[in-house]
């Protein structure tokens, strides 16, 4: 079990640095292609480009949002249950996330096609949508670890309070 | 996978209702809503005395061109027209032969050399989906902010464009192919990040393009070829009567209204554009031939990596070409090289 | 079944799931899924699931987000906030409710470089709440402006609301980013006039007044701080109005600008930067799940044809424009008290979409008057997110008082709303006079 904790951490450790370095590059390119068309020599293809950097930014980070839990809920009724029922609605939550994970992974995997390229460029797909899978592979490994934590925690503390996450959030879509 | 089918009242397959969704990539005012997809519907569902009846989704609510295949086959949406050049999908590589530049003249040419190539090269390459046969928008011109005579006069200028195999062509002549997407077109002219753009007729004048490109030089750079096809799940539940009216007559009524709609306004578009900027300085240049051959000279290149590409992926590619070149002459179409 | 029906049981479930605390982004993807699954059967689920994640991962505009999430945390990091709060404070020290008046002002400013309310508030939360309270600011006041001030960053630009708008309603990024700059300084005035007046006829809203006295010098020099948000704004506002970047590349020239700011200054230490950083990442991740829940929610409300059904039984009953106006900014008060603001908009657009078409209202405008609504679901109660925040930053304003303090700005975002609608140049006179 501890074995299991601990890969996973390391997992998305991983992917958490991998999405640091691709955010250096995001900005660092965006930046170079706005000053090439700005001085009138356009790259052919810069927007293919930054949109594969994007899917990979997207793939490193799901673990890692998952691990804060800085995924958006609303936790208006949710405070004013019992303990009980809140840890089976914070169990339910994990459960839909590796399930929802595990749909998104098949999916991707069956629906595997080596020859689509990108118009432009001609750059394959695949690469990349097998990245999405370890991408969507490692939150649900993530949400997995936390229910068991949660589990856990729930066994031991019946009293189990989680703290209001809100203030983890400073930064939203809002 | 269940179809979704309702309304039937006897257990009897000929009474079975199927309802197909259909995705319409043009928005709801656009003239191939009114004139094909909507008409078509109506037709479909006259014609099957209600056995079939189509919900027309306008605006690409149900999937956009570059999913299409996918989308289709998988039942995402159960009718559209597909694009092959704009297709992710490698399977519909061949059909993107439509799309060379300067080959396709106009929408009847389309439907004629299409549907040949289909039935000599791909009867039986499409196992998810099925083809209701061939069509294409009408041609597609250079939409210039200022006016452009000769390749000379091209050179170093950013020129957007809606189907990317062009894009060697753009360079070739000496220019900056740029992409940008449809809704960002008219900024991108107006604000100076592009300087020209290539685009079909039509859609030029429902962008309203003139406003800010306001010189049309006269290329007729090609269609953009497309074909209608059906999820084959549905297709398959249908009973063979309905299926013999899908692809006897159902699909034929299609590929008619599209080649109806877009030869008409193909002419009309170009007198359109030409009085809205008539008081605005801006003006429709038509090269002379030596000219225009200076514009089309470069794109022999793109025919013969069509070949070699077609060749990669494991098609006929030699083959496939000298069909397509015999079938346009067959069309009175000059072969420009 | 009717197809309709099943529709609104999507609805229905989603909606019950978001209540029960299920991520949002999880609480629209699984109902979403089912209905598919039971219209359409699993083919068209894989197809439909494949297609979404893809097109919304290969994303263009989805990049503009984190590059504009990451140019606030640089901002932030950088210490450009706290001296933003010093340079209102020097300014506005002296009038009545000028302490107040700063925190307005500040959060503007900072919101200029931010493109987040929640961000926005946290940041300017901290430094205005320690001295409104010292200054004798009651906490209903203090927590109410700064609550009020925090929402500013979403109408003034960059502000990823207005993305996520224009990627649901296929609108021009740029367009809409331009049109919040009128709205943004008329509602800071109006948050301003708010505290002022308030302040008049409640003074004990205002207990004391020891607000040290400033010197001409001091206020001068206070005001390098804005400086740098000065060329940051230009940058990409400028940019973006006179044709030189898209909104992306306006993104990435904001972020290596703030990058660049940063290390001018000297104050961007490599722990900061990473902060900065993870945070961006952090934001990314769910946004990313929201609008993956969101497309294939909209994929299910599309094939069941309900915003059809809503908008034809709408139309059948006559409503003028005007009414159509009332009745949905009235939906939205109402959502916005109870619902997270963002899924709000994701799970609403498709629906009102047609609506709003069809009675050919300008669709820039629109994602305005929504920003708009969205401000005030943010610090309505039970649901408001920024108040959430201030509460979490600053333990001593209690909740009931933030809400009860908010309340009173509630009053100046409608006046805003009720002045688009008369004027709608005020939002789209900027969007359409661009270069
Ligand atoms: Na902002
Ligand atoms: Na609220």
């Amino acid at each position: 079990m501890n074995l299991f904790m601990k890969t996973v951490n390391s997992i998305t450790a991983v992917n958490k640095w991998a999405a640091y370095i691709i955010a250096y590059v995001m900005v660092g390119m965006v930046f170079i292609f706005a000053a090439a068309r700005t001085v009138g020599s356009p790259i052919v293809g810069d927007i293919e480009l930054v949109q594969f950097t994007m899917v990979l930014m997207i793939v490193f980070s799901l673990a890692y949002t998952e691990k804060t839990d800085s995924h958006v809920s609303i936790t208006l009724i949710f405070d004013r249950l019992p303990a009980k029922v809140q840890l089976v609605l914070l169990l339910l939550a994990r459960v839909l996330t590796l399930l929802f994970c595990a749909i998104v992974c098949w999916v991707f995997i069956s629906k595997m096609n080596y020859l689509s390229t990108s118009s432009l460029l001609g750059i394959v797909f695949y690469p990349f949508r097998i990245l999405l899978v370890i991408g969507f592979f490692a939150w649900g490994l993530e949400a997995f670890r936390m229910f068991l934590l949660e589990l856990a925690r729930g066994k031991k503390d019946a009293s189990l309070g989680i703290e209001n996450e809100d203030n983890k959030q400073l930064v939203s879509g809002e | 996978a269940c179809g979704k089918t309702e309304g039937a009242s006897s257990s009897a397959q000929s009474d079975k209702v199927f309802e197909l969704n259909y995705n319409n990539l043009a928005p709801p005012t656009h003239p191939y809503t009114k004139n094909v997809s909507e008409p078509w519907a109506e037709f479909v569902e006259k014609e099957t005395n209600g056995r079939v009846k189509i919900h027309v989704f306008p605006s690409s609510q149900l999937g956009t061109p570059d999913t299409g295949y996918d989308d289709v086959s998988g039942g995402v949406f159960d009718v559209g027209l597909l694009y092959a050049s704009s297709d992710k999908n490698d399977i519909l590589f061949p059909l993107s032969i439509g799309d060379l530049p300067f080959a396709i003249p106009n929408p009847d040419v389309a439907v004629s050399v299409m549907n040949k190539f289909y039935d000599k090269f791909m009867k039986d390459k499409f196992q998810d989906a099925v083809w209701l046969g061939a069509s294409s928008t009408d041609t597609a011109q250079l939409y210039t902010t200022s006016p452009i005579e000769t390749v000379e006069d091209i050179k170093k200028r950013k020129i957007s464009n809606s189907l990317y195999s062009r894009n060697e062509l753009i360079k070739s002549w000496g220019a900056v192919p740029v992409s940008s997407s449809n809704s960002e077109l008219y900024e991108s002219i107006e604000r100076g990040i592009v300087d020209d753009v290539i685009y079909n007729t039509t859609g030029a004048i429902g962008f309203n393009l003139n406003e800010v490109a306001p010189n049309m030089t006269k290329l007729d750079l090609g269609v953009s070829s497309n074909g209608l096809f059906v999820n084959g799940n549905i297709f398959n539940q249908m009973p063979e009567d309905l299926q013999t009216l899908f692809k006897e007559k159902l699909g034929p009524k299609h590929q008619e209204l599209m080649a109806e709609l877009y030869m008409a306004q193909m002419e009309k578009s170009i007198q359109e554009f030409e009085n809205r900027v008539k008081d605005k300085g801006g003006k429709v240049i038509t090269p002379d031939e030596e000219e225009l051959n200076k514009f089309k000279e470069p794109a022999k290149k793109m025919w013969d990596e069509w070949v070699k590409e077609a060749n990669k992926k494991g098609h006929p590619g030699e083959e496939m070409m000298e069909f397509f070149k015999k079938s346009l002459e067959e069309e009175g179409v000059v072969i420009p090289f | 079944m009717s197809v309709s029906i099943v529709g609104l049981l999507v609805i229905l479930m989603v909606f019950s799931l978001m209540f029960f605390r299920i991520p949002i982004a999880i609480a629209m993807a699984i109902p979403a899924s089912i209905g598919i699954l039971y219209l359409r059967g699993w083919d068209t689920l894989m197809s439909a699931l494949d297609t979404i994640v893809w097109s919304q991962s290969y994303s263009y505009t989805l990049t503009t987000i984190p590059l504009f999430v990451l140019m606030g945390q640089l901002i932030y990091s950088s210490g450009i906030s706290n001296e933003l709060y010093t340079a209102f404070r020097n300014w506005l020290s002296g009038f009545r409710g000028g302490l107040g008046m700063a925190t307005i002002g500040s959060s503007a400013m900072f919101a200029a470089a931010s493109g987040s309310s929640l961000a926005t508030t946290g940041t300017i939360g901290v430094m205005a709440s320690k001295e409104m309270l010292a200054a004798g600011y009651s906490k209903s006041l203090t927590g109410g402006s700064i609550a009020a001030g925090g929402t500013l960053g979403i109408l003034i630009p960059p502000s990823t609301m207005f993305i996520i708008y224009g990627m649901m309603t296929e609108q021009s990024i740029g367009k809409l980013l331009m049109a919040g700059i009128i709205p943004g300084i008329l509602l800071t005035m109006f948050f301003m006039i708010t505290i002022y007046v308030s302040s008049i006829i409640k003074p004990d809203l205002i207990a004391h007044t020891n607000e040290q006295k400033v010197t001409w010098k001091e206020r001068f020099s206070s005001l390098k701080a804005t400086i740098w948000i000065f060329i940051l704004f230009t940058i990409v506002l400028g940019g973006m109005y006179f044709g030189i970047f898209t909104a992306t590349e306006a993104a990435g020239a904001g972020a290596m600008g703030a990058f660049l700011i940063g290390l001018i200054r000297k104050k961007l230490t490599v722990a900061k930067i990473n902060e900065a950083i993870f945070e961006t990442i952090k934001t990314t991740g769910f946004i990313f799940a929201i609008v993956i829940g969101a497309f294939v929610l909209n994929y299910v409300l599309t094939i069941t044809r309900v915003p059809h059904l809503i908008s034809d039984t709408l139309f059948s009953t006559n409503l003028s424009p005007a009414m159509l106006f009332v009745i949905i900014v009235l939906m939205y008060i109402l959502l916005g008290a109870i619902m997270d603001t963002l899924s709000m908009v994701v799970v609403t657009i498709p629906i009102i979409l047609p609506l709003i078409e069809a009675v050919g209202f300008d669709l820039i405008w629109f994602g305005v008057i929504i920003v708009l609504v969205v401000e005030m679901g943010l610090i309505s109660p039970p649901v408001g997110m920024n108040c959430f925040v201030l509460n979490g930053v600053v333990k001593e304003l209690e909740l009931t008082q933030i809400f009860k303090g908010s309340l009173l700005f509630m009053v100046p975002i409608l006046a805003l709303v009720v002045l688009l609608y008369i004027f709608p140049e005020i939002a789209l006179f900027i969007p359409y006079s661009v270069q």
